[in-house]
């Protein structure tokens, strides 16, 4: 036996071979890597410089040193006198030798820190170590190249925790601090800098505006971090500002409208529920189209809810729903496969970058706090019509009142549709509405207050409140943070409740040892989460297919004193009942953890080892009390236990090695190992032996299941950079995969990536960079695969834990297995530029993408008559290319600090099936549960809405049937398209000294709903429009009112016998209900199928940063108030004619998005936010 | 040799890290990875337990299909809607049949053949080929010509396009498995036992059911090939037939599970309300209960309730003088204007009583009383061998008795059942109440008695006349078995049904077929096409292109002319 720990062999005998195997070609890498660099020098060793200056000052010497290196020179005007004229002449000299002779008889010394040469006065600093110290005051103004004084920048005693920030002059001052201590002043968008303190008592500090992304530094896939510059592919950062102030449940919501080309549903779950998130359209027909993520360079799980929008479950919540969103310090959209490329089969479909939080940026103690409440209200609430009772035109029978009376009085009809008699309180009617006991009364036929419903809901109450303590030593950076968010949601008794702890520490064992441990423990319960969909217990549907003549107050009052639902007119099923007696609860523990040892072999070769473990139990717990409706009346209870391990290990080792001035390489091996293991059971139990015990061994009848998923990958792969002259830049890319989910003889694929880059305004100096600041092109190509799902590869006999008549059941699977499934395989490349012009007051940045998926692994559908439903093939093609624009503007800036930031952000993505399998014209993908399907067509862009269309003439008019009305036509059509034509979303910040206001849009265009809260409201003559060719008009030879009033505009087909066809007008007067109902009943899906643009003013952010002159006596350093809104409401909205929110996709599998099922109503929030920092 | 060194120095780093970081790396245990731990291999898979799964699904879910529709379609009970006419195709039977049905059956067969000892196996071979059977002439019976040869193939030899076979081949071949099992089945062999939830594995009611499938499907086929016909009774004798109620094949529903009981149980519960059990008492086969009004059949009682009529002074709210019916069903309409379906409204009708609505019945695969109204029409046609030596009459009477016979045993079954369903439907009802109602709809002696004295219990009357007679009667005996009443419908054009002036598609034409699903088009579209053309390229749910439904005088359907009002029946 092997002996396994948490399903992994840490080490086994009988694998040693193989493992040797794997460390002998590791090995054979690293000694490849090693060739290059026998020796370890410093960069001021290697940089020769050659010079024949002659009556320069020191100013311009130091100018065509920096102009050539990457040293930059630091020293205090007040000490060193630049204007000095010197002379030097060298010859591939060091800078040593450089500067040695520039100074010679200054009275300067010098130091070389790396790349920063710290000028002072002689035996000031460099000799005088040793000596004591004295200790001063010192003060000093930080101001801006323009010569504006910067206001709250941070002023640090480098390797202290002693530390001030300028008041709104720019001032500082800083007590006991020795003159050779070395400040690190800082300011947001500025370079930081560093200076000696010296002798003299005011130091001046000029901060340089910070050129964005010319030295900015992103991660990038393994969590290697990279010059922006030198990317050859797009990617996207989210950071800390964008995430922590308008927080939401799921971190992925806070994506929406942000990322060019990153397509968010928000599931219908609400609060706590799934999101679904598509970067650059869908690549893969039928397995996950989700991103990965990953945490600090660990992948984390997260499976969402999927399921269908017809049935009725519940979701729980998703992976990255767990994250508090206070931990994160930002998040990195890798969107093509040339950025995803490392990450390999997991990545096929782009990777999230989450950088977590770690220890304080600054020595010392840090603490900050963030504070949230808000409130969530109906946003949206279907609209129904309130003027026609229940029934079909007539009332129901005559009941005595009182009895003996001779008094009859119709009831109204016991029925769920409302095509019954106007409520025009004309007619009275015995009144349904009776407590047990009442004696029978009347009431007129009124309806309820219009959108009643409403008070059903209440106002959902939010709070979240995080503390996180940092410290920052030399060696040890730590930080704690923990995080507790309540959530009541506006359907009664919805709560959730989330804890966070997370821990992070950074160790700097010795100088070439370094230790980083991170954990994060998530506590998650969901109590009463809404069902969803079609199913018996979603009281939004009942609620929104209530008949007009319901009072709700009677069934609250109803339920509270008898304890059941009852049966009335116009009620499925007494929402109150719903609410208060099926109750569900979910509890998840999860933790994630990582270890890496970052071991640093010479200056330029360093070696990583990283385990990371995400591992969560989510057990939950449904029950519906005896009495409850339908199969459950005699009681039931669900037990559900799901276990989750995502365990990855990477070992890498990394180069980082300047060739000469001008060129450097750097790069990467590695070799990892994912092992995710899914496993779970559920006790389906009914028939409770006593009431109101939830306990399975009360239950008479027990179903188990149980089932277990389980996969590896492992890889080996590399990665090297060149770059030239810090402006041209080459990157390649290569892993294999050996997965357990392929064919036996298939485990293995390899799949590389080049990229490149070329800064061509540091290429070419000519260009004015007061116009151009910085200007980048880059083009990459990638091949990515995509492994396959557990267990397609086999088949068998499926076994029933229940039993018929004690009996259990076996029956042969009905999908055929494939077993030499291969990998999917997706061949992309891209092209893009990054323009900035006007010192960075426009920047433009543009990808064009063109991917191309094959070798789908497609469960092809086969006849039934072959015994089985579907076989596994290898197969098919999907193709997406698409345009991302990303535009920031900053049309206003002025010295009195006011800024107004415009940022835009557009994608379009094109897909299309080219190719489904051999003799495949289309496969379905999801189905509405009524008259409409979700398929992938050949020649089609993916996900086509496909139904019946109304059966035309052929000069397009609307063909009437026999009976007068409208007909489905008889061959399917496709109606729309879940894919949006374009996303985008735009994003104006105003920001006056403190105060900032953030105005976020969010746009989706092009894209269709099938809705069946649409179909339904018509079927069921709720709609509004369903009003329309209702009221009688025409009266019969007898003065009696009838019922048929609409004659549809169009015309009969008419076939004279010998196949003459012609087209004659109708004249045929039909009903209200058939006008309308036979639309739905009839199958005509077109009539459901709705726009689903929409332009959404997603987030509205009003914050103020307190001046710190205002916290000067306080101990605190900064104080950020915000009010938040989100959601808030729909500038454009297709579907508010029925009002419901164009977002309502009931899950999170792509090719579903599309499908519309009796959501909630959609909901804005509002809120305030505190955040405090000590 | 200080480069040697620091190599030699970061590899021995990195081994050390490696080897705690790398783990498994290798391929070794992929297979059984990807191995689903909840998947049975054919190895070690019981075919006992795919047997009892393929029972249930062919006798306990197929028993249901077509519930409320086919009913309207022989006069068995009615719908509430009025969309009988569509002729939409239909997928349900299609699918269930060949995934579910032969599918296993097959693997049963092919898993017992694979055995060492499958000698000692046979009854278990011949029980799943007499299932195989049963649902092939379910699925051809339904959609005429369909895949049969090249269709449910093992899965490693799984023809992705299979052939339509003629029905006529399918028959011939459906045949000859039910009398090669019948011949199979030898007593002292091993059979499956308890397993077998329809006769616990015996031989010999197995070899009945066999020979009584048979004797149904030569019948089915008389009006195309009489000779056929014929020839499959020729081997035939009475012993070797169901001919007891206590041989009837049945197959329980199941209190196990609550998705495993009476579905019309499921139904009405799930809606906490009988009143939505949406489905009527036929006008058809109330009237022929209802014996012109004296000496009603006493199994009326057990057939549906009486109309309780609820409206003041005898008028509908539409105006319609109310009598006190008795009994009174509501016959097939199709899509009509509502002014011919408001003598119908649902107050005015009979429900069918709530005894087919209780958890726990037993739905029959082959009853007695069929067998015996088999022989009786055989009789009637000439078609029995000489062995049989009743008259036409004497099965048709036995017939009958069989049938109340098992009615008697249904009340036995359902009565203790409603008390708790009525729990449940109607919580104000009394158990005084209850159990009024229950001794209320007991079968008297005397009602028999005086039933069979009547001129309906004797066959009389011209060919016609009497095989109408034998069929108006089987429908009551079928009953609730709507598929089979839809096929004796189909086959012979009784009982007759009146249409109202039907406007959907099908202009009131009861259906003759079921259409092969749509998608068939998408997924097997050569063969698709090819069956197609053998029928005009197009067709439709009312055409009759089975090769057994050759009846000419078929169907007596009487059409309400368009317009023409409907007169108020007189009633009972």
């Amino acid at each position: 036996m092997k002996k396994k720990l948490n399903g992994l062999c840490f080490l086994d005998l009988k694998n040693i071979k193989k493992l040797l195997l794997v460390l002998k070609l590791t090995a054979i890498l690293l000694f490849l890597g090693m060739i290059t660099a026998y020796s370890s020098n410093s960069y001021s060793q290697v940089t020769k410089f050659t010079l024949n200056l002659k009556d320069v000052t020191l100013k311009q010497l130091f100018q065509e040193i920096e102009d050539n290196s990457e040293f930059i020179f630091i020293y205090s005007d007040d000490l060193i006198d630049v204007t000095k004229s010197v002379k030097v002449k060298a010859k591939q000299d060091n800078i040593e030798e450089v500067l040695n002779q520039a100074f010679k008889g200054l009275g300067y010394d010098f130091v070389i820190d790396d790349r920063q040469i710290i000028i002072n006065q002689n035996n000031k600093y460099s000799s005088t170590l040793s000596t004591t110290l004295q200790e001063k005051t010192v003060t000093g103004k930080v101001i801006s190249t323009t010569g504006e004084p910067i206001p709250g920048a941070t002023v640090i005693v480098k390797g202290t925790v002693k530390g001030t920030t300028t008041d709104p002059e720019g001032n500082f001052t800083l007590a006991h601090v020795t003159e050779d201590a070395v400040l690190v002043i800082s300011f947001v968008g500025m370079k930081s800098q560093e200076i000696v303190v010296g002798e003299e008592g005011q130091l001046v500090i000029v901060l340089e505006e910070d050129v964005v992304g010319v030295e900015e530094v992103v991660v990038t896939a393994l969590g290697i971090e990279k010059k922006a510059k030198a990317l050859g592919y797009a990617a996207q950062e989210l950071g800390t500002t964008e995430l922590d102030v308008a927080r939401e449940g799921n971190i992925g919501n806070a994506l929406s409208g942000k990322v060019a080309g990153v397509r968010i549903t928000r599931g219908s779950g609400g609060v706590g529920g799934s999101t679904s998130i598509i970067v650059r359209g869908v690549n893969s027909l039928k397995g996950s189209n989700m991103p990965l993520f990953v945490v600090d360079g660990v992948p984390i799980t997260n499976i969402g809810h999927s399921s269908g929008g017809t049935n009725g479950d519940l979701d729980t919540g998703d992976g990255i729903g767990d994250l508090n969103s206070e931990d994160i310090e930002s998040m990195q959209v890798l969107k093509g496969p040339s950025a995803s490329a490392l990450y390999g089969s997991r990545g096929a479909n782009g990777v999230i970058l989450i950088t977590t939080k770690s220890g304080a940026k600054k020595k010392g103690i840090g603490v900050e706090i963030n504070s949230n409440v808000s409130f969530e209200n109906i946003n949206l609430l279907p609209k129904r019509q309130n003027l026609y009772a229940t029934g079909y035109g007539s009332l129901g029978s005559e009941v005595e009142i009182p009895a003996g009376s001779g008094q009859f009085y119709p009831t109204i009809v016991h029925a769920v549709d409302n095509w019954g008699p106007p409520m025009d309180g004309s007619i009275i009617v015995s009144d349904p509405y009776l407590m047990p006991g009442e004696a029978p009364r009347t009431m007129p036929l009124l309806p309820q207050p219009e959108d009643n419903i409403i008070d059903f809901y209440q106002t959902g109450l939010a709070t979240s409140n995080t503390i996180a303590i940092s410290s920052s030593g030399d060696k040890t950076t730590t930080r704690l943070s923990l995080g507790n968010t309540t959530n009541k949601g506006i359907i009664p008794n919805w709560s959730l409740n989330k804890q966070t702890v997370s821990f992070s520490a950074n160790s700097q064992v010795t100088d070439n040892l370094s230790f980083t441990g991170k954990f994060i423990f998530i506590r998650d319960e969901g109590n009463n989460r809404p069902y969803l969909g079609g199913g018996g217990s979603n009281v939004s549907n009942y609620l929104m297919f209530m008949a007009r003549t319901v009072p709700l107050d009677f069934l609250k009052k109803y339920y509270e004193e008898t304890g059941t639902f009852g049966s009335f007119p116009g009620v499925f099923y007494n929402p109150y009942y719903i609410v208060n007696e099926l109750k569900n609860n979910d509890v998840k523990d999860r933790y994630i953890g990582q270890i890496s040892l970052n071991l640093k072999l010479n200056s330029w070769l360093s070696l990583l080892g990283r385990f990371g473990s995400d591992v969560y139990t989510q057990k939950g717990v449904q029950i519906w009390p005896v009495g409850a409706r339908s199969s459950n009346a005699p009681g039931r209870l669900i037990n559900d236990i799901d276990i989750v391990k995502d365990l990855n290990a990477d070992a890498i080792l990394s180069a980082n090695k300047d060739i000469s001035s001008t060129l450097n390489i750097n790069g990467i091996i590695g070799a990892s190992i994912s092992h995710q293991r899914r496993e779970g059971s559920r006790q389906n139990g009914y028939r409770l032996k006593a009431p109101k015990v939830y306990n399975i061994g009360n239950c008479t009848e027990i179903q188990n299941s149980e089932y277990l998923s389980r996969k590896e990958i492992q890889s080996v792969y590399f990665t090297g950079q060149v770059g030239y002259k810090n402006y041209l830049f080459l990157d390649i890319t290569g892993r294999n995969d050996w997965s357990s989910t392929l064919g036996i003889n298939n485990y293995s694929f390899f799949y590389p990536s080049v990229s490149t880059s070329f800064v061509f305004t540091d290429a070419l100096e000519s260009i004015p960079s007061d116009i151009l600041t910085f200007g980048k092109i880059r083009a990459s190509w990638a091949q990515v695969g995509n492994d396959a799902s557990p267990y397609l590869t086999s088949s068998g006999y499926a076994l029933t834990t229940t039993t018929y008549e004690g009996k259990n059941l076996s029956w042969i699977n009905s999908e055929v297995p494939l077993v030499d499934l291969k990998n999917e395989l997706t061949e992309a490349w891209e092209i893009g530029a990054d323009l900035r012009f006007l010192k960075n007051r426009l920047s433009v940045d543009a990808t064009y993408y063109n991917s191309k998926t094959t070798n789908q692994i497609v469960p092809m559908n086969l006849s039934s008559s072959t015994g089985y439903s579907n076989v596994i093939i290898n197969a098919g093609e999907i193709q997406n290319k698409g345009v991302e624009l990303t535009l920031n503007l900053t049309p206003i800036k002025t010295r009195s600090g006011f800024r107004w930031d415009i940022n835009f952000n557009y994608a379009a993505n094109r897909s299309k099936v080219v190719e489904l399998g051999p003799g495949i014209e289309s496969l379905t993908l999801a189905s509405s549960g009524y008259a409409g399907y979700v398929e992938a067509r050949v020649g089609r862009p993916f996900g086509d809405i496909i139904g019946r269309d109304f059966a035309k003439a052929p000069d397009g008019r609307l063909l009437v049937n026999d009976l007068g009305y409208y007909y489905a036509a008889s061959e399917t059509s496709v109606l729309g398209s879940v894919s949006p034509k374009w996303t985008g979303g735009l994003n104006n910040t105003l920001s006056f000294k403190g105060f900032s206001l953030n105005v976020l849009l969010d746009i989706v265009q092009g894209n269709s709903v099938m809705s069946n809260t649409m179909f339904m409201l018509e079927g069921k003559g709720l709609a509004p429009h369903t009003l329309e060719g209702r009221r009688p008009q025409f009266t019969d030879e007898e003065g009696n009112e009838m019922p048929y009033i609409n004659v549809l505009d169009g015309v009969h087909e008419v076939d004279d016998g010998s196949g003459n066809i012609t087209y004659v007008e109708n004249d045929i007067a039909i009903s209200g209900m058939n006008t309308w109902a036979q639309r739905a009943w009839g199958g005509i899906t077109k009539s459901f199928v709705l726009d689903g643009s929409y332009v959404s003013l997603r987030e509205v952010i009003l914050s103020y940063s307190l001046s710190p002159s205002l916290l000067k006596n306080i101990p605190v350093s900064g104080i950020k108030l915000s009010a938040v809104g989100r959601n808030l409401f729909y500038i454009e909205n297709h579907m508010k004619d029925i009002g419901i929110s164009p977002e309502s996709a009931p899950n999170t599998s792509a090719s579903s998005a599309g499908i519309e099922t009796y959501t909630r109503p959609s909901t804005r929030t509002w809120g305030f936010n505190v955040k405090i920092n000590f | 040799m200080r480069i040697m060194e620091k190599i030699n120095k970061t590899i021995f780093i990195l081994l050390c890290i490696s080897s705690v970081l790398l783990i498994d790396a290798c391929t070794d245990n992929y297979k059984e990875l990807n191995t689903d731990p909840a998947i049975l291999n054919e190895d070690i898979v019981n075919v006992d337990l795919i047997l009892t799964y393929l029972e249930k699904e062919a006798f306990r879910d197929q028993a249901s299909a077509g519930y409320r529709t086919y009913g309207s379609y022989c006069g068995m009970c009615r719908r509430d809607d009025d969309g009988p006419f569509s002729d939409r195709p239909s997928g349900g039977i299609w699918s269930a049949v060949y995934r579910n049905l032969l599918n296993n059956s097959n693997d049963i067969i092919r898993l017992i053949d694979m055995k060492e000892d499958k000698a000692d196996l046979v009854n278990k071979t011949a029980i799943a080929r007499i299932i195989k059977a049963w649902s092939v002439a379910y699925l051809t019976d339904t959609y005429g010509d369909v895949p049969y040869t090249e269709a449910c193939l093992p899965m490693d030899q799984v023809n992705y396009h299979p052939k339509y076979d003629l029905q006529k081949d399918i028959y011939a071949d459906m045949f000859k498995e039910l009398k090669e099992a019948a011949a199979q089945l030898n007593t002292s062999k091993e059979s499956f036992g308890s397993a077998d939830l329809v006769y616990q594995g015996d031989p010999a009611k197995w070899k009945k059911l066999a020979n009584s499938l048979r004797l149904r499907q030569a019948l089915r086929v008389c009006y195309a090939d009489a000779d056929l016909a014929k020839a499959q009774m020729s081997d035939l004798s009475e012993s070797d037939l169901i001919t007891a109620v206590a041989d009837d094949a049945v197959f329980p529903y199941s209190d196990d599970q609550p998705e495993y009981r009476n579905p019309r149980f499921v139904y009405v519960t799930s809606f906490g309300s009988a009143t939505n059990d949406q489905v009527f008492a036929h006008k058809v086969m109330i009237d022929v209960m209802m014996n012109d009004g004296v000496n009603l059949d006493p199994r009326i009682k057990l057939y549906a309730d009486t109309v309780k009529c609820l409206f003041k002074g005898g008028i509908s709210p539409n105006g319609y003088e109310v009598p006190n019916w008795l009994y009174r069903g509501r016959p097939t309409l199709g899509a009509v204007d509502p002014i011919y379906q408001s003598p119908w409204l649902s107050e005015t009708v009979s429900r069918l009583a709530d005894f087919w609505r209780v958890a726990i019945t037993k739905p029959a695969i082959m009853k007695s009383s069929e067998v015996y109204f088999n022989l009786a029409e055989a009789k009637l046609r000439g078609l029995l061998p000489a062995g049989f030596t009743g008259t036409a009459n004497e099965y048709y009477q036995k017939a009958i008795d069989l049938s109340i016979e098992w009615y008697q045993d249904f009340y036995d079954l359902t009565a203790p059942q409603i008390p708790e369903l009525y729990a449940l439907l109607y919580p104000t009802m009394t158990e005084d109440a209850i159990a009024e109602y229950l001794e209320y709809k007991k079968m008297q002696d005397a009602d028999i008695e005086a039933f069979k004295a009547t001129p309906i219990y004797t066959l009389a009357g011209t060919f016609e006349e009497q095989l109408e007679m034998i069929i108006n009667q089987k429908i009551i005996a079928l009953y609730p078995d709507e598929y089979q009443g839809w096929t004796e419908y189909r086959r012979t054009g009784y009982p007759k049904i009146p249409i109202g002036p039907d406007k959907s598609p099908l202009k009131g034409v009861i259906p003759r077929r079921e259409v092969w699903p749509e998608i068939e088009e998408t997924l097997n579209p050569e063969k698709y096409e090819e069956v197609l053309a053998r029928f005009g390229g197009k067709v439709s749910r009312g055409d009759r292109i089975l090769w057994w439904d050759a009846n000419p005088d078929a169907p007596h359907e009487y059409i309400w002319p368009d317009g023409e009002a409907p007169s108020m029946p007189t009633g009972y």
